[in-house]
């Protein structure tokens, strides 16, 4: 862990979140990538102490080899990214094609939901009243 | 961007992509052992489809790489998942490694068993990936014709 | 008893499924439920009350130890006795009280399946079978009493019900699951045997226990719903009220008090509270009702409340009597709810004001409704006095204010009953108009179902050793106390019966100079009506919740994606920080590292915040590729080839394919229609956070690494020395099995996204 990379890694963070918060689909992807380098390099430092590749030829002291663990996650984690990357393009692709934009609009069902006043049932008889009433 | 695929950059490209698949396969052989692997060969063979793509479209990518990606993909996935019911019936854990020493020139001598059986498998679906995505996302725009 | 269960499921669908063809007759093969309970009950009887309590196992899951344990001793064989009469009497009942309408036979499906619960709830021994079963009764209590779903009160009886009872089953639910993790063992038995020790848990599990458990029951302040529920049709109202859905609560006290009162030192003193409270308003409002079937609704409020507190209290004495109430409450209830409903369906109106003379025109009505109101006042040579007796008995050892409390609830119950008696068979009152000239007593179940249950209640009177050793039996099993009371036709002269008369004597001055009633309850109803009515308090939290649900989900989900985004990672990000806040320990910065690092890092960053700033989307597509080779080099330098070479491949075709894309869409973005500055507000918090918890985890590392053996074995056991390559082939390879599954998923979503529509548009064109 170092503080270089930390500070690298969290203004990795922040910008993809800044842009992942943006309506361009293609604005999107390119903050999903950022934040994917900043979690991978977070995940490598998080493993301890940089140190020599571990690979055990031969002279190579195991004790001073760096953490493989987090190495094999981050791999198979920067594929993965590829796959959702390549995931999202295609979505935004699919979007410009048939829309002729790729900003992600408002979901209107739930825009119309959110005005919608909800009407409250209100029983006509209210018989735990003090008054004398007939239930139906 | 309709341009008709030229045939010398055409050949450049196949003869940049052969070195490229040789270079990958060998990522996949060693990976064991130095850096390298299922992965990395698989990204790099892609990448020479990424080149013949940039030779001439997806017509050139269908006349270079005449298999379909899903045939790759589905490849890739039952070698890697035999992989591991082999390991099951030769009497291991699944996915756990069985080998036989076998002698490839230049390479040397490796440990050839199930663990590489496996890393082609992730070789082939990587590779299957790219050329899927590079067909789907490459395919020309409706005015430029041609079809898949 | 599984059959018991599965028989109660079959009858159910059946009857729903072949509604059509069914009509009201439907009741009749529904009857055979409750009847085959009765007949359970009757056959095992000897057996269990002989000291052999019936037990099964079902396996259901067994690994998750989740088995439907059945256990029927004296206790719950009290309950199935009332279940199984009630239910085949009104049962019966029932097919004379409703006309031909296929929604009948759906109707008495339901309250089959309504029945079946209630046979699973008793007969269970595991806490979580007991919460499913509790919340079917719940689920087919809110379709019965909504029966009539034509007539907005029945919805909003139904849904009021459902909310309370349901509300309390989930703090229930809570309850239980505590209990079981605080006792060990999700079995009653067990935990009734080996209570859990005092502690603030065990407390917060008995308080959600006995919220669910007063819910259910009707108890002050949520018995608000039951009066309500009048909505249902009668026969509901009778079977709900009298045996089955309220006895549910009660049945759950009775069974935990012993446990309860061990474990913690609050519990009788609330129980006590509660019931007394629940006795008295119930009373008093049943005094004030006009409609003959919400009295008896208010007056089972307090019958409640009073059983409630006898079997809840955790002592033998009470439980005695409570248990022998109980069967008293159901006999003598559900008499009294089906002459309510024969009364009804005579004269067409319930309302005391307007009945006249229906002594004379339906006297056996009036002979059954006198001897089920007998017993409810307790008049001697009734099975109600002998019951109350030995209630009263009980609680002349808890002290004074108890038994005085108890006083006061029987003179009210005294005086409404004979309101009850003299509003429906005297005469009208002036003013209004008179009803029921036409009636005449009716020839079938409508007459016999009320007449059995109330010639029961007199009978029991006489031969009050009938009921005895189930009583004597359940209230052993459940304290190991012999002889705990006793149920005798004349006490002889003792505290108790002295107490029993002076009740009845005010209640039938009450009855008598019914003036002195009425202006007591025009001066306290004057005050009274000030406080808020459980009825009323009920429908404005509802409202208040309805508005405050409204309001929220009109803020969090405004349809706006970057909105749902933030307000992800915003709690994303705030949850995780005020507990590591909590526990920052202090911790030493690390390393800067070397200067390479540095210069790469650097390069990384501008590359980054250049990506915001760029308005053409290519040249941000390469920036981004600019900052995965940075974070490549990195790789590189702390020690990870692999990924500096993955990485390096991955950034070209990610370039590769965005190019592709790109070709299609316009160069530059389009410039953002909304302000940026709350956007940037949430990124910086997320930059923060990244940052403080990577400098707090990272100094927090305790355990060694688990790659130490991976190091050692990759070569043995992996046979290779690339340990990454051995830990993604090998060690984790089904992990990476995994994986490629994904990619070939992602390739093929990508593919089906886009090519249909190109082929489309080619074929257009």
């Amino acid at each position: 862990m170092s503080v270089v990379g930390l500070a690298v890694a969290a203004l990795l963070f922040g910008i993809g979140t800044y842009l992942i918060l943006q309506r361009l689909l293609s604005r999107v992807i390119i903050g999903l990538g950022l934040v994917s380098h900043g979690a991978n390099l977070l995940i490598i430092l998080s493993g301890g102490a940089a140190g020599d590749p571990p690979v055990l030829a031969e002279g190579v002291d195991p004790a001073r080899v760096a953490d493989p663990l987090p190495q094999a996650m981050v791999l198979t984690a920067i594929v993965i990214t590829f796959g959702v990357t390549a995931f999202l393009l295609a979505l935004a692709l699919r979007s410009w094609l048939l829309t002729g934009s790729d900003a992600v609009e408002d979901d209107l069902e739930d825009r119309r939901i959110a005005q919608e006043r909800p009407t409250v049932e209100q029983p006509t008889v209210d018989n735990d009243m003090h008054e004398e009433v007939t239930a139906p | 961007m309709n341009r008709r695929p030229s045939p010398i950059l055409e050949h450049g490209i196949v003869a940049a992509g052969g070195p490229l698949l040789v270079f990958s396969l060998y990522l996949v052989f060693a990976g064991h052992n130095q850096p390298g692997g299922g992965f990395a060969g698989g990204l790099v063979a892609g990448v020479a489809v990424v080149l013949a793509w940039s030779a001439g479209g997806s017509q050139t990518v269908r006349r270079i790489v005449p298999i379909r990606s899903s045939a790759l993909l589905g490849a890739g996935l039952v070698v890697a998942a035999l992989t591991g019911f082999g390991s099951l019936f030769a009497g291991l854990g699944f996915l756990e490694s069985g080998y036989l020493e076998i002698s490839i020139p230049i390479i040397g001598k490796i440990k050839a068993g199930s663990t590489l059986a496996f890393d082609v498998g992730v070789y082939l679906v990587v590779l299957g990936m790219t050329l899927g995505l590079v067909r789907a996302l490459g395919e020309d725009r409706p005015d430029e014709k041609g079809a898949m | 008893m599984p059959y018991l269960l599965l028989l109660h499921a079959a009858l159910a669908l059946g009857l729903v499924a072949a509604r059509r063809r069914m009509g009201r007759w439907a009741f009749v093969v529904a009857a055979a439920g409750p009847a085959a309970v009765l007949g359970w009950v009757v056959a095992m009887a000897g057996d269990v009350l002989n000291g052999m309590p019936y037990e099964e196992i079902v396996e259901w899951v067994p690994s998750l130890d989740l088995v439907l344990s059945f256990r029927v001793d004296p206790y719950a064989l009290l309950f199935l006795l009332v279940v199984g009469v009630a239910g085949t009497a009104i049962f019966l009942y029932a097919v004379r009280y409703f006309g031909s309408d296929p929604r009948v036979a759906a109707f008495a499906g339901t309250m089959t399946a309504f029945a079946g619960a209630m046979v699973g709830l008793v007969s269970v021994d595991n806490l979580l079978a007991v919460f499913v079963f509790w919340e079917l009764t719940t689920i087919t209590s809110y379709l019965l009493i909504g029966y009539f779903d034509h007539l907005k009160e029945a919805r909003s009886a139904a849904l009021h019900a459902a909310l309370v009872t349901g509300a309390g089953g989930l703090a229930m639910l809570g309850g239980l699951v505590l209990l079981g993790t605080e006792a060990g063992s999700l079995r009653i038995s067990e935990i009734v045997a080996n209570p859990p020790a005092a502690s603030p848990t065990v407390s917060l599990a008995w308080a959600l226990v006995l919220i669910g458990a007063a819910t259910k029951s009707a108890q002050f302040p949520f018995h608000g719903w039951l009066p309500g529920a009048m909505a249902a049709p009668t026969p509901a109202s009778a079977f709900l009220h009298s045996a089955t859905m309220v006895k549910a609560g009660i049945f759950l006290v009775g069974r935990l008090a012993p446990a309860a009162v061990a474990s913690t030192g609050w519990w009788r003193g609330s129980v006590l509270t509660i019931g007394f409270v629940t006795m008295v308003v119930g009373g008093w409002r049943a005094l004030r009702q006009n409609d003959l079937k919400l009295m008896l609704a208010f007056g089972t409020v307090s019958q409640l409340g009073f059983l409630f507190l006898l079997l809840g209290a955790g002592s033998a004495e009470l439980l005695f009597g409570g248990l022998a109430l109980l069967a008293a409450h159901t006999l003598f209830k559900a008499a009294l709810f089906m002459v309510v409903g024969a009364i009804d369906h005579e004269a067409g109106t319930r309302d005391l004001r307007r009945l006249s003379g229906l002594r004379r025109s339906m006297p056996a009505v009036f002979w059954s409704a006198a001897a089920a109101a007998a017993s409810m006042a307790a008049v001697p040579l009734t099975y109600g006095f002998v019951a109350k007796e030995a209630a009263f008995d009980g609680l002349l050892g808890t002290g004074l204010v108890p038994i005085m409390a108890a006083a006061v609830a029987s003179i009210l119950t005294v005086a409404y009953t004979g309101r009850f008696l003299f509003g429906a068979f005297g005469a009208h009152l002036e003013g209004h108009e008179p009803a029921g000239q036409t009636a005449h007593t009716p020839r079938n179940s409508l007459l016999w179902a009320p007449l059995v249950l109330a010639g029961t209640g007199l009978v029991l009177g006489f031969f009050p050793a009938l009921i005895k050793p189930l009583v004597a039996q359940a209230t052993a099993g459940a304290y190991g106390v012999e002889g705990a009371g006793k149920l005798v036709v004349w006490p002889g002269l003792v505290p108790a019966l002295g107490w029993s008369l002076v009740s009845l004597s005010v209640g039938s001055l009450l009855v008598w100079r019914k003036e002195i009633l009425d202006r007591a309850t025009d001066a306290v109803g004057l005050v009274a009506v000030r406080f808020p009515t459980a009825d009323g308090s009920f429908r404005r939290s509802v409202a208040g919740l309805l508005r405050f649900a409204d309001r929220s989900s009109g803020l969090i989900q405004n349809g706006s994606l970057p909105t749902y985004v933030a307000i992800i990672t915003l709690v994303a990000v705030l949850l995780p920080s005020t507990s590591l806040l909590g526990g920052v320990a202090g911790f030493d910065l690390p390393p800067t590292g070397e200067i390479l690092e540095l210069i790469l890092g650097v390069l990384v960053a501008v590359l980054a915040v250049a990506i915001v700033f760029t308005r053409r989307r290519f040249a941000a597509v390469i920036l981004l590729g600019g900052v995965g080779y940075g974070i490549a080099g990195l790789y590189a330098l702390l020690g990870g080839p692999d990924l500096a070479l993955t990485l390096l491949l991955v950034e070209t075709l990610i370039i590769a394919l965005f190019a592709l894309v790109l070709r299609h869409l316009p160069a530059a973005f389009t410039r953002p229609r909304t302000p940026q500055a709350l956007r940037a507000l949430v990124a910086v918090l997320v930059a923060v956070f990244v940052f403080g918890g990577g400098l707090l985890t990272g100094a927090a590392r305790m355990d060694a690494p688990v790659s130490d053996r991976y190091l050692q074995d990759s070569i043995p056991e992996g046979g290779g020395a690339n340990v990454v390559n051995v830990i993604l082939v090998d060690f984790r390879g089904f992990d990476t099995l995994g994986e490629i599954t994904v990619l070939v998923a992602a390739t093929l979503g990508a593919a089906g996204l886009v090519l249909p529509i190109i082929r489309r548009k080619e074929n257009a064109t």
